[in-house]
């Protein structure tokens, strides 16, 4: 049996009065790739920013390998091996591609406060930098600001941003949403080819793109979770085929 | 890396500093002591700039760290040594010390609540100088401080000539500084948590250890300019610690342009001359102030390197 990476166990927040989670509890292997489905307002976002240390939950435990990282603030599960996205694109405008793949690469590094050396100065960072820019294939737009890049490409450079650290669990919040059909096939790709012992989560709303990228499958409505399975069982819930596409009533 | 990316600050410094040099074999008392003032608010310019223009962290009571410094430096030229390096680090020292503990309670807060609290703590800095008169003198200030020796044979800062030479020196070391700091990760870092600190967050950036730090280093050079303002006036007053000074020089960061290493330096010239100008026929100064700032945020609102920047740009373009 594969052990788990990531373990909710009866999650749940409020805000105010509302709440827009309760009683999750998820169980993703390692190397597993887990897409979240659920209509708008689901609690999907609200979901990732709980594993993520974005938001703390009102009750319930987040484990991340067996550790209880429920309190730990987003910084420190970055180090133990957790990377995201966000839905809207975040990423550093005004800032060059090479400079934005850098902040990703120098979060993990331990010169990441130095005050004295240069941040360009030559080193194992920047080699880092390079390899990356290349296999995303970056190296010709290094120089170009990310506010002049296509928003397809601001994409794929998030993704590459959320991989700079080798993350062992990745958090993947609608990577494809906004992309053209070609774009779209593209990133399915690059999700695709990431190392299988990579442990993917990914909130995505495209029935296709959930199909192929996903292992297992959670359904979340009104905060609760309906259903975790199999693309199978998937198809065959009466509440999904309602929800997504549009059949019964 | 390109040769000109590489040389331009160092470049740019040694050129300032020769050129002040220079200008100062010719500048009467008055005129040297006006560049004084200028180079002192230079670098208390340049500390908040670290933390407003790097960091996006307005902090509107920096006038307190700066007064720290200065009325340590007095006190440790009153009581304890009239050695210049000495009280310098003491009083460096002590500005930071008090920045660590008010960094506390003002990192619990973004953007306008920032500037509020910071604006209250330099409130009660300042009234802690008015009101403990055992140790400040209270609204007399701080008196009978004198020139400090620099211990270092041949070389006095007892006259005008030798302190302006020991202020443009000073002024250099502080550009110097901020330029390792701003080119470091730790610089490049404050950039990114201004644009975005949850990303950064995410990406493994403690966001609130690294405003800390910009907080204290920022208090560091305030602290440094109190230092050579207490030592060149001879006295310190509460004003040094009020908010005028405080809103002076978060107008010299917005004016000259936060973020970049000459804004702050352009920025204090401006204010501080025109200050010197305007005190000839009016007493309304803060008006004048007012004024200029309403200008900045209408014609520059990032600021005249900026707006010089745009300018090159848009004539290399066309």
């Amino acid at each position: 049996m594969r052990s788990a990476a990531v373990q909710l166990e009866g999650i749940g927040i409020s805000f105010g009065g509302l709440r827009a989670v309760s009683d999750v509890s998820i169980d993703i292997a390692v190397g597993e790739r887990r897409v979240l489905l659920g209509p708008n307002g689901a609690g999907k976002t609200t979901l990732f920013n709980m594993i993520g240390g974005q938001l703390t939950p009102t009750d319930g435990k987040v484990r991340l390998f067996g550790e209880d990282v429920t309190a730990l603030a987003p910084h420190r599960r970055a180090h133990k091996g957790l990377a995201r996205t966000f839905q809207i694109t975040s990423l550093f405008q005004d800032a060059s591609v090479e400079e934005n793949v850098h902040l990703a690469v120098r979060a993990l590094s331990s010169t990441r406060y130095g005050m004295m050396r240069g941040a360009a100065v030559p080193g194992p960072v920047w080699e880092r930098v390079r390899a990356l820019l290349d296999d995303w294939r970056f190296t010709s737009d290094r120089r170009t600001r990310v506010c002049d890049l296509s928003y397809g490409d601001q994409r794929k450079l998030e993704l590459a941003m959320a991989v700079a650290g080798e993350p062992r669990v990745l958090l993947l919040d609608e990577p494809t949403s906004g992309l053209s059909a070609m774009e779209t096939e593209s990133v399915v790709t690059l999700i695709k080819e990431l190392p299988s012992d990579v442990t993917v989560i990914v909130v995505e709303h495209d029935m296709d793109v959930a199909f192929e990228v996903a292992d297992r499958f959670t359904i979340l409505q009104n905060g609760q979770m309906i259903l975790t399975g199999t693309a199978e069982e998937v198809r065959n819930n009466a509440e999904i085929r309602r929800i997504y596409f549009g059949e019964g009533e | 890396m390109t040769l000109s990316r590489f040389s331009s600050p160092w470049l740019a410094t040694a050129l300032g500093t020769a050129a002040l040099v220079v200008l100062g074999q010719g500048l009467s008392s008055y005129g040297a002591g006006l560049v004084i003032d200028c180079l002192v608010f230079a670098i208390l310019a340049l500390g908040l700039n670290l933390l407003l223009g790097y960091a996006g962290l307005p902090s509107l009571g920096h006038a307190a760290y700066f007064g720290v410094g200065a009325y340590t430096a007095g006190l440790v030229y009153l009581h304890v040594s009239t050695n210049f390096w000495l009280a310098a680090a003491v009083a460096i020292v002590a500005s930071m010390a008090v920045a660590a503990v008010y960094a506390l309670l003002a990192l619990r807060t973004t953007g306008v609540y920032f500037l509020i609290i910071t604006l209250a703590l330099g409130q009660i800095t300042w009234a802690a100088a008015f009101s403990w008169r055992s140790v400040t003198g209270g609204d007399d200030g701080l008196r009978g401080i004198g020139r400090p020796d620099l211990g270092l044979p041949g070389l006095s800062i007892a006259d005008t000539d030798g302190y302006y030479l020991l202020v443009v020196l000073a002024t250099a070391a502080a550009v110097c500084l901020m330029a390792i700091l701003a080119r470091s990760p730790f610089g490049h870092a404050l950039r990114g948590i201004q644009q975005n600190g949850q990303r950064m967050a995410a990406l493994g950036y403690n966001v609130w250890l690294y405003k800390y730090l910009a907080f204290i280093i920022s208090a560091g050079f305030a602290g440094f300019a109190g230092v050579l303002f207490a030592f060149y006036k001879g006295f310190v007053s509460p004003e040094s610690v009020g908010i005028v000074i405080s809103a002076e020089i978060t107008l010299m960061v917005i004016i000259g342009g936060a973020g970049t290493l000459a804004g702050p330096l352009l920025g204090a010239f401006i204010v501080m001359l025109l200050s010197h100008l305007v005190s000839g026929f009016t007493d309304r100064w803060i008006t004048w102030l007012g004024l200029l700032y309403v200008a900045a945020v209408l014609f520059a609102p990032r600021g005249i390197v900026a707006l010089a920047h745009d300018l090159v740009r848009t004539r290399r373009a066309s």
